[in-house]
């Protein structure tokens, strides 16, 4: 029996195309996910093809899935029909799946492309099947795949957004070639495969369906018909395409296609069956210009001025945030609980001041902060003080979003108007707080800085993730930041590696504030500068809370950095609130044991 | 307008093996609108105690300080840190000022928390440095970098610019020489006479005479007098 | 059809086609039957079977001699001719500890449960290159059968022992219940731990072991201290269910080697009272494989996201060489987009920072 079946299976394999029915039926499964979710990148089961993976096995199973037998397809490669990837692909396709062959784009129904959209406008009729070696379009600024993802699924593309400021910052224009990144109906950031920028706007509102595949990558997605594709720039910056000087085709006279060296110097359509038809006459040349993207050609004159200097104008006063009477707090925190192992609440008893222990006796976990609470009001500051260990950091991380918390409940009154409790968000949601709503200034610049990227980039990655889209804007708001935390404005290019800890710091700073957050948090903001560099940093944000209305959570270690910039404040030991007060009373009148010795530490 | 009753403070000093110290052993005191009560008795009597009580950077174990009808030792942390401002003000002996900042910086960064918009901030301030004699070339000047009686001046004018309604003086003028003293002294009866509360403790007879309406002298703790200015210091 | 230039390109292909073939097939040699390739180049032949994840050595071996010797070129051909073929029937699943050993090594134990048969190995033969000049005159000497009593052909495994001495972190949590197939759904990270051992069961050897020695002595440093337990090469049941009958039917065996891998964990956060347990399994006879793989599965669950990426996406040998190969094709129209851009920074004329002409500090 079983026998039998495998020798069935030897007979079919001689007559079966390159794939199995199944896998077209899985690609093509993948493919309308694709349709259906413009410019996501659908994860498929790619099969092997006999081309290599980089030469079209991605292209090519999206064709053979899509095709069939009363179908015509055109293959090519760089424009060319007759390289020998195009003719390679066009005779294995038209060789198993009986459909005719064309190197007319007229008379295909499936185009087959690596690197071009052919210069024929392109009709309903048409499926445009690109082949893609590298899908992501955010691998040049994140390598992690994961992480990728999760940009992507949260809509959070202030990286590629700050990449190409810091472009425009360095070299005067975007210097991406191929491949151009787009946003594709308002959600997906999208890769354009390695077709020139030239044709990047034939994507846009087109009427062919455009499939992408990723045979190595093992991805899908699509473009369908109408819709949205517009390249990442800012607003006041044009998208550029290839060009800008006057060239035309030597063999067809062309001036409206995309041209490439010819040799001996002469240009040349790189759409060999378009220069052939025009020579010929056999092209309907209006059409095809209404679709040529002639008003993106480069014009100089429109560039950014990147050595311009931003010229700062008065200061203008921080808006003052009106103080909503019925909003008390800004922020609430009630019954904060983490435990870090087993047990949950269960591991809390026997743990504690009164226990001298941090660690569950009965399961091991240590319980890092319990029964935490207090709020902020606007425009009021508060410490929480403690050593080491004593839990405040963890108060802390969970308040910002980076540890979720075994027990508790937070508010936040920009949220909601303080209805939800925060801990019961996802991550994302969390983590979208921390653009407008949160700023958080860490004890290490590098955790919360780019180091590789400038300070104003820093600011920008900032502000593009709250919406901004104008580098001019940009530009401005970041130069009036560094400016107020005294960067000089000539450093707002460098990057940040190559400033001091204490300029580290206070570009952190800025970045916190980019957006005017309700709150901002900081955690032991002086603790890695020399004491003088220290006292400029605390002097900085001793102005700022003063002047901005913001309220703001205050974590160290440090008394002095506490009695600077707090009115009230909070003494943790091993996980728990031993004291709270006003701040210069717990400095001058500390009642637990605990907070004397941290007084006592603090005056010698 | 601030009521004291039966006010009661000892400190306990866990870091040494939790002995007590009793400061103030039930103080009774009341100051109206107007009036410059000020504390005398000899050192640790007890008056910067009370002063702190009152401010409440000490928490005091009992008893009771009101300002206008509300209980000061149990209001909540944030609505008492609301208070001190507009309602209450504390006058060290030095100044601590933020460094790299002058003066006028100072003393209007007082008047701002005090309430007053960016403008009138300055113009008080100003005015404030003016009444406390400090030369105008010195306004901009790092405070850090001024002599002791200098920034004590700056301290009287970042205390009093704009000024709440009751105010607490620890020692002022005490680093001050004669001519700037007459100056501060005069700022502070000022203070009286529009209205604003004042208690004050000074280290000399001749302040609390021109100044006070009343004295009230505390020793280990507790008021053993208390009457006219002339009475008392005699 | 309005257009007709394009056929030069198959004529090149066609041309180039020939050539292979007439010198492959017509060389003035005897021809190489499939037989004499899966007994002569046993190795090969497996390590084919292990990239293309698909156990049957005649086509490995036609794969082989279609591909000039060409592993990575025979593992795709395999692959590809795998994509035309319906998928009929999923085995059961293969309990290792069925395998009848044809070679077992212990080194982390002098005397095992079972033997230490070494089998087939050139391991302790003198690395001397011998030139026959003809096939070697039979000697008679046949070696000794594998024992036939069952302990022997089915020893127990050393890390049973180490298992009941309490020595072995225990990861056999029942999260992972179902294997993921790579070959059906692309494995990303955070991925399952059988999508990582997959993605290395099929890996390119050369890649895996060039990873293993990075990780080891190379920049990464995720493994440091490891003793292996135990490496065997056997043969397995292949089990399905019957489409009548519904019981599980042995269809078949294969060969496969296996390596357990100890790890001693020596981070802050570790169990130092056990060791951690790598697992290795591929198609045929190919240690170097499953050691590294076995070595690896330890550092990827100690050291995680990074090396996880590694293991799932770059270490196939289709992905990684046929990326490589398509650089050959053209780019002339990318290359003049970057063409254009280059001009484009010049004409801005407006150089903000000096720039290193070496074009080091990319970063």
């Amino acid at each position: 029996m079983i026998t039998e079946l495998l020798s069935e299976i030897d007979d079919s394999a001689g007559r079966a195309g390159l794939l199995d029915d199944g896998a077209r039926r899985e690609i093509r499964r993948a493919t309308l996910t694709a349709v259906c979710v413009p410019g996501y990148q659908v994860p498929f089961g790619s099969r092997e093809m006999p081309v290599a993976r980089g030469w079209g096995s991605g292209g090519l199973q999206v064709t053979l899935a899509v095709i069939g037998e009363p179908d015509t397809v055109k293959v090519i490669d760089q424009g060319d029909d007759a390289g020998v990837n195009a003719t390679n692909l066009r005779r294995m396709i038209a060789g198993t799946e009986g459909c005719e062959e064309s190197t007319d784009s007229r008379d295909a129904t499936v185009i087959q492309t690596r690197h071009r959209v052919p210069e024929q406008p392109l009709t309903a009729e048409h499926v445009l099947v690109l082949q893609v070696p590298v899908p992501e379009p955010l691998r040049g600024v994140e390598r992690s795949t994961a992480e990728c993802d999760r940009m992507h699924a949260e809509g959070d593309y202030a990286a590629i957004w700050v990449s190409l400021y810091e472009d425009l910052v360095r070299n005067g224009v975007i210097t991406r070639s191929t491949g151009y990144p787009v946003l594709v109906d308002g959600r997906y950031v999208m890769a354009t495969t390695p077709i020139p920028r030239w044709d990047v706007p034939r994507l846009h509102r087109s009427p062919h369906l455009s499939l992408f595949g990723a045979g190595r990558e093992k991805r899908i997605y699509a473009v369908p018909p109408d819709t949205d594709v517009e390249p990442l720039t800012f607003d006041d910056v044009p998208f550029e395409v290839e060009g800008g000087h006057e060239q035309q085709c030597a063999l067809c006279g062309s001036s409206d296609t995309f041209l490439v060296e010819g040799g001996g110097g002469r240009t040349i359509c790189s759409d060999t069956e378009w220069c052939a038809r025009v020579a010929e006459g056999d092209a309907d040349l209006e059409a095809h210009a209404k679709q040529a993207p002639l008003h993106l050609l480069p014009d100089p004159a429109r560039r950014v001025r990147t050595a311009a200097p931003v010229t700062l104008v008065a200061r203008p006063e921080p808006a003052r945030r009106p103080v909503v009477s019925a909003a008390e707090w800004t922020l609430q925190v009630a019954g904060l609980g983490k435990v870090h192992g087993l047990g949950g609440a269960d591991a809390v008893a026997g743990t504690g001041p009164e226990h001298g222990t941090a660690i569950s006796p009965t399961t091991g976990a240590i319980v890092a902060a319990w029964d935490v609470g207090f709020d902020v009001a606007p425009g009021e500051a508060v410490g929480l003080i403690g050593e080491s260990g004593s839990g405040k950091s963890t108060v802390l991380r969970c308040l910002v979003g980076e540890e979720s918390p075994t027990a508790g409940v937070l508010h936040l009154a920009a949220v909601d108007a303080g209805a939800t409790d925060l801990f019961t968000l996802d991550a994302a949601a969390r983590r979208k707080l921390r653009v407008d709503v949160l700023g958080y200034v860490q004890q290490d610049p590098s955790a919360g800085l780019s180091l590789n990227v400038s300070a104003g980039g820093n600011i920008a990655e900032r502000l593009t993730a709250a919406g901004w889209r104008s580098y001019h804007a940009i530009r401005q708001r970041a130069a009036e930041l560094l400016d107020r935390v005294e960067v000089p404005l000539s450093r707002m290019d460098d990057p940040v590696k190559t400033f001091s800890g204490g300029m580290r710091q206070r570009v952190q700073i800025a970045k916190a504030l980019a957006t005017d957050p309700a709150l901002l948090l900081l955690d032991e903001p002086t603790t890695g500068l020399d004491a003088s560099v220290a006292a400029g940093v605390l002097d900085l944000l001793r102005g700022l809370l003063a002047e901005r209305d913001v309220a703001a959570v205050v974590v160290s270690h440090d008394f002095a950095v506490i009695e600077t910039l707090t009115e009230r404040a909070v003494v943790m030991q091993l996980g728990r609130v031993v004291e709270h007060g006003l701040t210069d009373q717990l400095f001058a009148d500390p009642h637990h044991p605990y907070t004397q010795r941290l007084v006592a530490a603090a005056r010698r | 307008m601030l009521r004291i009753r039966n006010l009661r403070k000892t400190f306990t000093l866990h870091t040494i093996d939790g002995r007590t110290v009793v400061s103030l052993d039930g103080v009774d005191l009341d100051v109206a609108a107007g009036e410059h009560v000020a504390l005398a008795g000899p050192s640790g009597a007890g008056k910067s105690s009370l002063l702190r009580c009152v401010y409440r950077s000490y928490l005091p174990d009992a008893g009771s300080v009101s300002l206008d009808g509300v209980e000061l030792t149990t209001l909540p942390d944030r609505a008492m840190a609301r208070l001190r401002g507009r309602e209450l003000g504390y006058v060290s002996q030095f100044l601590s000022a933020p460094p790299r900042t002058g003066p006028l910086e100072v003393v209007a960064a007082s008047a701002r928390r005090r309430g007053l918009d960016r403008d009138a901030a300055r113009e008080a301030a100003a005015v404030a440095l003016r009444a406390v004699g400090l030369e105008e070339a010195l306004w901009d000047v790092d405070c850090g970098v001024l002599s002791g009686g200098e920034r004590q001046r700056i301290n009287l004018a970042a205390g009093t610019v704009a000024p709440p309604r009751l105010l607490l003086l620890d020692e002022p003028v005490s680093a001050l020489d004669p001519a700037n003293r007459e100056l501060a002294l005069s700022r502070i009866a000022g203070l009286a006479a529009s209205g604003v509360a004042v208690l004050a403790v000074f280290h000399d007879a001749e302040a609390i005479s021109r100044l006070a309406t009343r004295v009230v002298e505390l020793t280990a703790g507790r008021v053993i007098r208390t009457g006219p200015a002339l009475e008392v210091a005699s | 059809m309005g257009y007709s230039g394009a056929r030069g390109g198959l004529e090149a292909i066609l041309a180039a086609e020939r050539h292979v073939r007439h010198e492959r097939d017509h060389a003035p040699v005897p021809w190489a039957g499939t037989e004499q390739i899966t007994a002569r180049f046993r190795l090969a032949v497996d390590r084919v079977m292990g990239e293309a994840g698909l156990y049957d050595e005649p086509t490995a071996a036609h794969a082989f001699r279609q591909a000039e010797g060409d592993t990575l070129e025979a593992a795709h051909l395999v692959r590809a001719h795998r994509s035309t073929l319906p998928r009929l029937a999923r085995s059961e699943p293969v309990d290792p500890d069925e395998m009848v050993v044809l070679r077992r090594i212990v080194p982390a134990h002098r005397t095992p449960d079972g033997p230490q048969l070494l089998g087939r190995t050139s391991d302790y033969t003198g690395r001397l290159l011998e030139r026959p000049d003809g096939p070697p005159s039979p000697n008679g000497q046949v070696p000794a059968p594998v024992a036939q009593a069952d302990g022997e052909r089915r020893p127990r495994r050393f890390s049973a022992m180490l298992r009941e001495m309490d020595l072995l972190v225990d990861h056999r949590t029942g999260a992972d219940p179902e294997p993921f197939d790579v070959t059906r759904r692309p494995a990303r990270p955070p991925a399952p731990r059988s999508a990582v051992l997959a993605s290395m069961a099929r890996a390119e050897t050369g890649a895996l072991v060039g990873l293993w020695y990075r990780s080891i002595l190379g920049p990464d440093g995720n493994i440091h201290e490891v003793t292996l337990g135990e490496v065997r090469h056997g043969r397995l049941p292949l089990r399905v269910r019957h489409p009548h009958t519904g019981r599980p039917v042995r269809i078949g065996t294969f060969r496969a080697t296996e390596t357990e891998a100890l790890e001693d964990l020596d981070g802050a956060e570790e169990d130092r009272a056990r060791f951690d347990l790598g697992y290795g399994l591929c198609f045929g006879h190919n240690e170097r494989k499953s050691i590294a793989m076995a070595n690896l599965d330890v550092a990827c669950r100690r050291f995680g996201a990074s090396l996880e990426q590694v293991l799932l996406l770059t270490i196939d040998g289709l992905d990684s060489g046929g990326f490589l190969e398509h650089l050959k094709l053209p780019h002339y129209v990318t290359f003049r987009s970057m063409v254009d851009r280059k001009l484009a920074v010049r004409t801005t004329g407006e150089r903000v920072r000096a720039t290193d002409p070496l074009g080091r500090d990319c970063r």
